[in-house]
């Protein structure tokens, strides 16, 4: 009885995964697209093009600015992990805590960091969960409107998968057909 | 609102899944060319032969091959419907039966009248919402003009 030839194909995500979370996902501060850094520090709206909440009245005062969580930069910078792996990607709030650096004014005008030593610094995504306020859609959880990463994800599959069809069947692998 | 998850950890379930499905496609697609390999064979053709011939089909993406790049283009868009965000107002416009509720945003001080009393009302359609005239929430065109922080909810 002849055996029976399998086709084996390899699939892993993980360089497209770590691309996609820092530049498309996770991107910077000034992208033009919403991704989850431009919504924070330049377009002040959530995944969903909602407007985010605005300080109250001492914070503005405190800060110099109306601008919800962001006051030196820090959360922005420092609050993002990514763990990718070949069929897995997570974008998440790190659980670490927040310096407790903060701004603020002087009587003269200027402005000064301060590092507050207070027992109860919040961790990133304790910062997290506070920022995204019921009925604002915030950050995590979805990407943000008009993401093109399924698209691109589809792309991938098939610029990994065809490739390796093409080169099986140029070796001219056997099937016997079993009886 | 329901309370957003900041783990990541529902983006990785969607990813996961989508990622099987597309290898169970790939699978699948694997088993089509092997019996196109035995038809042709059993045609007459050489294996050599067989393959050449289903290798052109794969490059030409005939039969077996566009339906594999449809069903991926599939899963890729059914992944777009619950991974990537909505615009509310385009959510609305694309589901003109389905009903929302003007619901009041977090704001410091106080809401506007218009806001005050759409939010009042009950249920309706989005173009029942736009036939109030004070426009859809955030749009500008209610009292508190660009202030507004309302939304409008799907009602359950």
């Amino acid at each position: 009885m002849a055996k029976h030839v399998r086709f084996k194909f390899v699939v892993d995500f993980t360089q497209f995964f770590k691309r996609e979370a820092e530049k498309n996902i996770i991107g910077d501060e000034t992208t033009h697209s919403p991704t989850y850094r431009s919504l924070i520090a330049r377009m002040k709206k959530g995944i969903r093009m909602d407007a985010a909440p605005g300080n109250d009245p001492e914070t503005i005062k405190r800060k110099g600015k109306d601008h919800w969580l962001v006051d030196t930069g820090e959360t922005i910078r420092k609050m993002f992990g990514v763990k990718a792996s070949k069929y897995n990607l997570e974008v998440y709030a790190k659980d670490i805590k927040h310096s407790g650096r903060h701004s603020y004014f002087t009587k003269k005008g200027g402005r000064v960091i301060k590092t507050a030593r207070a027992k109860n610094r919040p961790t990133y995504q304790q910062l997290m969960e506070w920022h995204n306020k019921d009925r604002y859609s915030g950050i995590f959880g979805q990407l943000p409107a008009g993401s093109q990463f399924p698209k691109r994800f589809a792309e991938e599959a098939k610029r990994q998968i065809i490739p390796q069809i093409s080169a099986a069947l140029s070796k001219n692998v056997k099937i016997q057909v079993k009886m | 609102m329901p309370k957003i998850a900041i783990t990541g950890s529902k983006t990785n379930l969607l990813i996961r899944i989508a990622t099987q499905e597309i290898i169970k496609e790939t699978n699948y697609l694997f088993d089509q060319i092997e019996s196109e390999q035995m038809k042709r064979q059993e045609r007459g053709m050489t294996p050599a032969a067989a393959n050449k011939s289903i290798l052109a089909d794969v490059k030409n993406n005939a039969d077996f091959m566009k339906a594999w790049n449809n069903k991926i283009d599939k899963i890729a868009e059914a992944l777009q419907n619950e991974m990537v965000a909505k615009p509310v107002n385009i959510y609305a416009d694309a589901n003109p039966q389905l009903l929302f509720n003007w619901i009041l945003g977090f704001v410091k001080t106080s809401h506007c009248g218009d806001c005050e009393r759409m939010s009042q009302m009950e249920a309706r359609t989005i173009e029942e919402w736009r036939a109030e005239g004070v426009g859809l929430p955030r749009e500008g065109l209610t009292e508190c003009n660009i202030g507004c922080k309302c939304m409008l909810e799907e009602a359950k």
